[in-house]
């Protein structure tokens, strides 16, 4: 880019900044949530009453988040469903969209605050940092923050002390195409790493068509899945008995791991408990301390 | 001269009567959503006295661009589908034949997967990124199969629908291809794109689509006569004295670029590009000029109420468009196939 | 005039073929099966190209007429026509107009259709849909459609015209083949040249003011039907012993036996 564009896009931001926002308010009473972490947060910062409608990922704390509306599916947004709600903000975690429709309910006058940093482990504290300045809620967001912190440190640390390390695959449900293994770079990887697991299918990345002879070939310890995964196909002994798994150890000795998708995936407040439990499950021997627990795990 | 006199007096009624339709389902689309506005908000937003600033962006940036992107999205969909029924000479064809969508849905793949790698393309024109690399996959995969079924300079119809087959498949696997290196992210992005959504719709992508619809029912209509002769067959459209191969290349150019372009922006809606046409003609019969201006006026109307139902129903979220296409066409399709077999049609 | 001067077409198996066919009567091409009636017929039309050799109509090379020019002087009934989509039978005669759209001649399409629908005895079907009328029916019905092509308001001047058809009878019961055999002959007599591929030689030797009998490609006998059709010829043309029968009223039927 050059100078002279440099300058261009300068000027056409001063005059964005310019114009008027009619629904910018200084303290946003009218929370959406996009996003399951970005909810998660909200309701951990004490907020959680200013949230008036949520996305299907959204499914913690249920309770609270059963009566509201829902938006739809956090990639298939729509901007005047959306708009219906008057909200103040809209917070949109990194996999919010679709795009165009992010841009124009900004266009629309709406506040977007969307969190753009991939989902790991270590984007948590900046994720609770983004959410606290969106909603000015600043020292709370570094109180929740700091504790959560030393929760990872501390589960960190004991997942290290462990001196064996089993190797574990995770099963995706996609639709009708079958399951998907977890390869390097997704968030199941992520877990099943820092549960002091060896991640099975390592060597693809991505989620991939699991076929019945890559599962041999990978023969994992463990397998671990979502409980909704499990629960639609008929539960833990219908999966052992699945043609693609029937062969495997794990499917024989029945170490099959569920656990709740969004605590296991979303990488939110509650992310450093999810590995203590992915953990306690991957390592049955080892002694592994329960996290102290927190108002927003209960 | 027009043809038909039976349909003449009916299309005298019907069409002014879809025209009507679609007038109501507009007024109706710019008047209902989720965001409950009076008749008089939306009046007075119309006529630049609107109550607030969000009212006005609701009504002028939002559901105008939005239901004029659905008129022309539904327009563009029947006169394709009536367009290819006629060259094709088949009341089961439909724009996907010559491979539009899958072009389109080939390149928006792709545009979704390796997209995030071209940065080159300058910040003003990202918005044109995906629907623009869908465009051109729709004219690319077009031409392909155009390219695959000439013999001697001249299109064979018949071997284009086989062309068109095999090509569709290619374009599926290479779907599936990108499906297997695509992000689970991404993954999704595609799933939606297939089912396709007036979501996005705004003034930018309305006046990018409405001008080409405009021009590809035009193109249409300049070969309404030969459409006419060619349910004789090619050669007898030919000994009739039309330049069969021009028509050949117009319509199919014509509706590439038309249903490319709506397809870019909305992803796969089905249903339509059959169904209008088809419907249409069982009224007013084989007539092209005034099918296609029938088949473009009763798509513009389905797509016009399918996109209020989409965005109603289930508030504040929203159905993919192609799911209430779907759901509603295909039992109703059926329907009429049925319908059809009990009456002795000949031809469904 | 239509001329055809040693054209020969390989696919087809045409070879040598020379002759000119005049404006204003009924020239029949006869022939057994697979002589290559139907793409000599294709061939005079306009509708193919012949390998080498040239075809004229009304002196200028057939390739040189644009086919809108050609469709409005030459009518052509394919051997087995199909509709694709549910018609009215007025609409599918009204294509026959098609040509003539935006000419000074497009107002008479009205005239023209309601004519060409008198003529061959489909106006009472005229509003009933294509597909659910009888094959006889529908044969009449795609006749009304060459012919309103062809139509001019009686006296008009104009250039000649050529109405080809292959073989127009071959699936009519007596009755309806003589019935269209007879308006051939009206066609002549209003002054358009009608060439017939036939394969009914009694029609060919009663109602044909010219004969082309043809046998693998070639012409083997041409002229008027008395010269052409002889026993010996059309023996060794159909490879089966043919016989002249003299009716008591002078008229001749041909029988093989």
């Amino acid at each position: 880019m050059n100078r002279r564009q440099l300058l261009g896009a300068g000027t056409a931001a001063a005059l964005l900044g310019a114009l008027p926002r009619p629904l910018r308010a200084a303290m946003p009473e009218r929370i959406v949530a996009a996003g399951g972490a970005m909810t998660e947060i909200v309701f951990a910062l004490g907020e959680g009453e200013r949230v008036v409608a949520v996305d299907t990922t959204s499914l913690y704390p249920w309770k609270a988040i059963e009566p509201l509306p829902k938006i739809g599916y956090l990639r298939q947004l729509a901007v005047e469903g959306i708009l219906s709600i008057h909200p103040d903000l809209i917070l949109a975690d990194v996999d919010a969209g679709p795009k165009d429709v992010l841009d124009q309910l900004a266009h629309m006058g709406a506040r977007v605050a969307h969190f753009t940093a991939e989902h790991t482990a270590d984007s948590v504290v900046p994720k609770i940092g983004f959410v606290g300045a969106a909603i000015e809620q600043k020292p709370a967001a570094d109180a929740l923050a700091a504790t959560f912190k030393a929760d990872l440190a501390q589960i960190d640390a004991e997942v290290a002390k462990i001196a064996g390390h089993p190797t574990a695959i995770f099963l995706i449900g996609v639709g009708t195409t079958g399951l998907r293994g977890a390869g390097k770079g997704t968030a199941a990887a992520e877990m099943i790493a820092r549960a002091g697991a060896t991640n099975a299918l390592g060597d693809v990345t991505g989620y991939k068509p699991a076929s019945a002879e890559a599962m041999l070939a990978a023969n994992p310890d463990y397998i671990v899945m979502m409980e909704q995964t499990v629960a639609e196909l008929g539960g833990v002994n219908a999966v052992s008995m699945l043609p693609v798994l029937a062969g495997l150890d794990a499917a024989k000795q029945k170490r099959i791991v569920a656990m709740e998708g969004n605590y296991l995936l979303s990488f939110g407040p509650r992310t450093a408990h999810a590995v203590r439990d992915l953990a306690v499950a991957l390592h049955p021997g080892a002694d592994i301390p329960a996290l102290p627990p927190r108002a927003w795990t209960a | 001269m027009a043809l038909d006199r039976p349909g003449e007096k009916r299309a005298a009624l019907l069409l002014p009567l879809l025209a009507l339709g679609c007038a109501l389902a507009f007024v109706l689309s710019v008047a209902v959503g989720p965001v409950g506005l009076s008749p008089g908000d939306v009046f007075a937003a119309i006529t630049g006295a609107a109550r607030d600033e969000a009212t006005r962006n609701i009504v002028l940036d939002l559901r105008i661009p939005r239901s004029l992107m659905a008129l022309a999205v539904g327009a563009g969909l029947g006169a394709g589908g009536a367009a290819m029924q006629g060259l094709f000479r088949n009341p089961l064809a439909d724009p996907t034949l010559i491979g539009v969508s899958g072009g389109a849905a080939l390149f928006a793949a792709s545009f979704i997967v390796f997209g995030g790698a071209v940065s080159f393309i300058p910040e003003a024109l990202r918005f044109y990124g995906m629907p623009g690399a869908a465009f051109i996959g729709a004219i690319t995969v077009v031409l392909m199969i155009k390219r695959l079924s000439q013999r001697d300079g001249r299109t064979e119809v018949a071997t284009m629908l086989l062309a068109g087959i095999a090509v569709n498949a290619v374009v599926m696997a290479g779907i599936g291809l990108l499906t297997f290196v695509a992000t689970d992210a991404q993954l999704r992005t595609i799933t939606f794109w297939n089912l396709g959504s007036l979501g996005g719709s705004g003034w930018r992508s309305a006046l990018v689509v409405a001008p080409i619809t405009a021009a590809m029912l035009a193109l249409c209509l300049v070969s309404a006569r030969a459409l006419d002769a060619m349910m004789l067959g090619e050669r007898e459209a030919h000994t009739l004295g039309f330049d069969v191969e021009t028509a050949k290349r117009l319509l199919v150019i014509a509706v590439a670029a038309g249903v490319g372009a709506s397809t870019a922006f909305t992803g796969m809606i089905v249903f339509v590009g059959i169904v209008a046409p088809h419907m249409v003609r069982i009224v007013i019969g084989p007539s092209h000029r005034r099918l296609l201006i029938g088949a473009a006026l009763l798509g513009a109307l389905l797509i016009l109420l399918a996109d209020v139902l989409c965005r109603v129903i289930i508030a504040p979220a929203e159905l993919p468009i192609g799911v209430v296409t779907s759901l509603i066409g295909a039992p109703f399709f059926l329907g009429l196939l049925l319908k059809g077999r009990r009456e002795g049609s000949v031809l469904l | 005039m239509i001329v055809a001067s040693d054209i020969r077409r390989r696919q087809g198996g045409l070879s040598g073929i020379s002759f000119a066919i005049p404006p204003g009567i009924m020239t029949a091409i006869i022939g057994p099966n697979g002589a290559g009636k139907s793409t000599l017929l294709d061939l005079l039309a306009g509708r193919t190209r012949a390998d080498s050799g040239a075809i004229t109509f009304g002196g200028v090379p057939i390739e040189d007429w644009s086919a809108l020019a050609l469709a409005r002087r030459r009518a052509f009934l394919p051997q087995a026509p199909e509709v694709a989509f549910e018609v009215r039978v007025r609409d599918l005669v009204a294509l026959g107009r098609s040509p003539h759209h935006g000419t000074p001649g497009g107002i008479v399409d009205a005239p023209a259709i309601e004519a060409a629908l008198k003529m061959t005895d489909a106006w009472q079907f005229r509003d009933r849909l294509y597909h659910r009328i009888s094959g006889g029916e529908r044969q009449r019905v795609q006749l009304a459609r060459v012919i309103a092509q062809l139509w001019r308001p009686p006296q008009a001047e104009g250039e000649a015209r050529y109405l080809m058809l292959d073989e127009p009878t071959a699936s009519l019961d007596p009755g309806h083949r003589l019935a269209v055999m007879r308006l051939l002959r009206e066609l002549v007599r209003d002054g358009i040249g009608v060439v017939i591929a036939l394969h009914d030689l009694n029609d060919a030797a009663r109602f044909a003011d010219e004969v082309v009998l043809l046998e693998r490609g070639r012409i083997i006998g041409r002229g008027a039907p008395q010269d052409v059709l002889q026993a010996e010829t059309l023996s060794a043309a159909y490879g089966a012993e043919a016989e002249l029968l003299r009716a008591g009223d002078g008229r001749t039927a041909i029988v093989f036996r």
